[in-house]
């Protein structure tokens, strides 16, 4: 328990009604979008600057008590759960828009300003900020940059990292850093790029200075319907074979697309296809048509049976909101879902969804699979009760599974949720011991005493022996069984 | 196997280990001893850096020259550090593929090289530095561990991303031995506008209007009257017109770079005071390659060619131009100026004979009030290359413009990596 005494000296930077430490108020805080694990912290502070953010560090940091960042809290690997209790610093107050720099193409912005905020604060200028995860409504910059988040449209503008160019951050100890600079190359390491992915444990940001993207002359967007979901995942090859890299490629499976279109996410998509593609093209005008057309030449002679360009920006937005909602549409499936998130190469994606709907049937999980087919990251959504022990179970197996063969098959365990803790098991699998030492090396730079956001990305060394042990065995695709 | 003089010291020993097992013997040696290990890929830029005090080894990459894995379909390959960028670019480009990248010494650097100092051309207006489409490398330690970080698919948030901190750390945080890439197809095709200027901030307001215009420029290369005349005598004839001009280079499809084009003359430049050529398809072949080899095609017939990068915010380009100006009135020598204007990164090379040594004094203040300049707003200026009567009396990268917390993290990085700091020691910022 934090001593009321040090309460008190929270208070007193940020003032009273800015710090829960009733257990009642904290319940809110005891997990993040990952909802099976749970862990409460033991106060709660909301913080208004960067200094605040620097005065509660320094006291935490002295008193020797783990804290750690949160943003909108809809991580999806438990990165904003206080494994250790300690405290929670809310970030979501710092949320000002405090310069945008169109002569440079850069926004500063405090680390609580949730995405789309951004994007819409600009929309008048012409520019925009181009990743969009599909929380983008309600997850914050800060998240963003700790997560390195991506979304539909990194396959062509890249994943949240190639868009920090600086960085104001507060280190474990409560000093206030800046990193790097909003032009040019970092001068030196670049801090920056180490930064941002370190999921909540090298530092807090307080300041961000993000790139802005100039709004595409033209978007066309490109609904496919297929037979299958194999020939989906084969037209996305095709296209990029063909030398195309669209600004989204995204495959939604049949049962996804059901659920879609029973919710308020409906955007007309075929319900009669097993899977649909939508392929998105943005740029000069001049030439996009030839681009669309070559697209839809593609998808049928892949095997699609409808192909559809979407007339209008109302009809583009809809399509959108269908695919961003489609995880939100599959609350619907049951009392609860898991989503889960890996990546393999992008060839490697119609024999991986196959296996994937085996493992799901066999261990009697619905699944709904929606993926971003461009990048090779499969998200495949598995619905269960989780009051259901037994089936709670099934499903984590079934998932263990999944990221077994991405993992066989090249690939990796996550392509944007973090490792966080819910993958810290998994990282041997992917990683030697020496390469999760450099690991270390990195973090203990930042964070010597890993009193930040303890527990997250890199399996302690005791449970490192252990895992590595299930690592030989998942290896060896022995039948896993969850514990 | 090639010994070279790097900045005046001779290595005491050249290596060319076979294989990573021999490789990793040579470096536990060193670290027993406390030795100083400088790797070397192409050997383009071994100069890089302050300078060093001794070196027991020089390491070359050359028999890690293969490339081990090319999967077109995924857009990815994986390479040996030692491997010529050029000798990827020509296996790339025969399944229509690419790594938009037009680095300094384009045909002799080594891919290891090209990723450890995150070096750039032209090209990175549009594509971005090197360092975003490395998806994972394989690394030499001091202690002679090898590790690897990323992976091979496109997108990966598995763990923290080493590959950011390796990429631009100059070889002194351990030696790569292998890089993944993700590779782009090739553009159908590519062409390029020259726009002339009267003074700077003409040059500064049509940059301005282009960017803020609908146009998709790979490139926007600044060059001075002088680099321009360099550019006309390498391709024998004077199609460039010798004064400030603006090189925009697209790369799309025809119909897209026929539009960009005819909107730079018909609408984007009218409000400005520039003057437009479109380079035909022919002149475009011949000249570009020279402005990418600009600095190398420098180096041959000069005695002495020092070469500065400063880094600022566009709008100060303008100032940079002027003093590199001044500064090459007052050393007597010739002054080539040439600049990303995109992405604010201005190269200053300064040549003529060995006069210039005499007025060393001239060159170091300059240096000095230029960094004095640009770090109220972040920018900086680092010695690219320079005689070692010039860099041992200066700091090269000009460190204090990084601030105070962030040099802290540099040295606990570097600790962390290299405790007794065996690569490459003393030459990179703050002397790590
Ligand atoms: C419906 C849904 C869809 C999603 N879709 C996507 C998607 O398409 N792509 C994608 O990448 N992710 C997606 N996510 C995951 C999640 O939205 C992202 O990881 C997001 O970046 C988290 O932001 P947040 O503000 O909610 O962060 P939180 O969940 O609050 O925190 C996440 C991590 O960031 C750290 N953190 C927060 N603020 C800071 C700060 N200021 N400084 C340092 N560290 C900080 C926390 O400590 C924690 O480790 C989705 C989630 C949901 C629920």
């Amino acid at each position: 328990m934090i001593a009321q005494a040090v309460i008190q000296q929270f208070e007193k930077v940020v003032g009273k009604s800015n710090v829960l430490s009733d257990r009642a108020e904290l319940v809110v805080y005891e997990c993040d979008g990952l909802t099976f694990h749970k862990s409460l912290p033991e106060a709660v502070l909301f913080v208004n600057s960067a200094d605040e953010v620097a005065n509660v560090i320094r006291i935490a940091h002295r008193e020797e008590i783990p804290f750690l960042a949160r943003g909108a809290g809809t991580g999806l690997s438990g990165g904003a759960v206080a494994l250790e209790g300690g405290l929670i610093i809310e970030m979501a107050r710092m949320k000002r828009l405090i310069k945008v720099d169109l002569d440079n193409r850069y926004a500063v912005v405090e680390p609580g300003l949730v995405n789309l905020e951004l994007s819409k604060a600009i929309s008048h200028l012409g520019y925009y900020y181009a990743p969009d995860p599909s929380s983008q409504s309600a997850c914050t910059i800060g998240g963003n940059i700790a997560e390195n988040a991506g979304g539909p449209h990194c396959l062509k503008y890249g994943m949240t990292t190639s868009h920090v160019l600086a960085l104001e951050i507060a280190l474990p100890n409560g000093d206030l850093v800046q990193l790097g600079a909003p032009f040019g190359d970092p001068l030196g390491y670049d801090l920056v790029g180490l930064f941002v992915g370190s999921e909540g444990t090298f530092g807090i940001v307080t300041k961000a200075w993000l790139r802005l993207t100039r709004m595409p002359q033209q978007v066309r967007t490109i609904l496919a319907a297929f037979g299958s979901i194999r020939a989906a995942a084969d037209a996305t090859s095709r296209i990029i074979a063909a030398g195309i890299i669209p600004a989204a490629l995204e495959i939604m499976d049949k049962v996804t697309i059901e659920t879609v279109e029973a919710s308020v996410y409906a955007a007309g998509f075929p319900i009669d296809a097993e899977a649909v593609l939508i392929t998105e093209i943005d740029g000069l005008a001049a030439g996009m048509d030839v681009w669309a057309e070559r697209i839809q030449d593609i998808c049928r002679a892949a095997g699609a049976f409808k192909t559809r360009l979407a007339g209008d920006e109302t009809e583009r937005a809809q399509i959108w909101k269908g695919r961003k909602g489609a995880f939100g549409a599959t609350g619907r499936l049951n009392a609860n879902i898991y989503l889960a998130d890996a990546v393999v190469p992008r060839t490697k994606l119609p024999d991986i969804i196959s296996k994937v709907c085996e493992i799901a049937a066999q261990a009697r999980i619905k699944v709904a699979n929606v993926f971003h087919a461009g990048d090779g990251n499969l998200h495949p959504v598995f619905a269960y009760n989780g009051q259901d022990k037994e089936e709670t179970e099934r499903m984590l197996g079934a998932c263990r599974e999944v990221l077994r063969i991405c993992v066989e098959a090249g690939g990796t365990i996550t392509g944007e949720h973090g490792v966080g803790f819910e993958k810290i098991d998994f990282m041997p699998l992917i990683f030697s011991a020496t390469d999760l030492a450099m690991m270390q090396r990195a973090r203990s730079a930042f964070n010597p005493d890993q009193r930040l956001n303890p527990g997250k990305v890199l399996p302690t060394r005791k449970s490192c022996g252990e895992i590595s042990e299930l690592g030989t065995i998942l290896r060896k695709g022995y039948d896993f069984h969850p514990v | 196997m090639r010994n070279v003089l790097i900045d005046g010291i001779k290595p005491k020993s050249v290596t060319a280990p076979k294989n990573t097992t021999e490789f990793c013997r040579l470096l536990v040696e060193a670290e027993k001893q406390s030795q100083v290990v400088v790797p070397a890929g192409g050997g383009t830029k071994l100069d890089w850096g302050n300078r060093p005090t001794h070196i027991d080894h020089l390491v070359w990459m050359d028999h890690f020259n293969r490339i081990l894995d090319y999967e077109p379909a995924d857009l990815t390959v994986t390479v040996e550090a030692g491997c010529k960028l050029i000798t990827l670019q020509n296996e790339l480009a025969k399944h229509g593929q690419y790594l938009p990248f037009d680095p300094p010494f384009y045909d002799e650097c080594s891919v290891g090289g090209v990723v450890a100092c995150n070096s750039s051309g032209p090209l990175r207006y549009r594509y971005g530095a090197i360092r975003d489409y490395v998806i994972g490398m394989r690394m030499a330690h001091a202690d002679g561990q090898i590790s690897k970080a990323g992976g091979r698919v496109v997108k990966n948030v598995s763990g923290y991303d080493l590959c950011k901190l390796y990429a631009g750390s100059c070889g002194t945080l351990g030696v790569i031995t292998e890089v993944n890439f993700k590779v782009l197809p090739r553009p159908v095709a590519e062409g390029a506008c020259a726009i002339t200027f009267d003074s700077m901030s003409d040059a500064l307001e049509g940059i301005q209007k282009i960017i803020q215009s609908p146009l998709l420029p790979d490139a926007l290369e600044l060059m001075d009257a002088g680099a321009v005349a360099r550019l006309n005598q390498k391709i024998c004839a004077d199609w460039l017109s010798p004064r400030l001009t603006l090189l925009v280079r697209w790369s799309e499809l025809e119909e897209a770079i026929a539009w960009q084009s005819k909107e730079l003359v018909d609408r984007v430049l009218p409000s400005t005071k520039g003057e437009a050529t479109i380079l035909d398809a022919e002149l475009f072949k011949v000249l570009w390659p020279h402005v990418v080899r600009f600095r190398e095609e420098l180096a041959e017939p000069c005695k002495q060619l020092w070469v500065c990068r400063t880094v600022v915010p566009m709008a100060y380009i303008g100032e940079i131009f002027e003093r590199a100006r001044e500064l090459e009135k007052q050393m007597r020598g010739v002054m080539y100026v040439t600049c990303h204007a995109g992405n604010g990164i201005v190269y200053w090379y300064l040549t003529g004979g060995d006069v210039l040594l005499e007025r060393a004094e001239v060159f170091l203040r300059a240096i000095e009030q230029l960094r004095k300049f640009s770090t109220g707003f972040g920018g900086y200026t680092i010695i690219e290359s320079a005689p070692p009567a010039i860099k041992q009396r200066i700091d090269i990268w000009g460190s204090a413009a990084i601030s105070e917390g962030s040099q802290r993290l540099m040295r606990a990085l570097k600790d962390n990596f290299d405790p007794k700091h065996i690569f490459n020691r003393g030459r990179f910022v703050g002397s790590i």
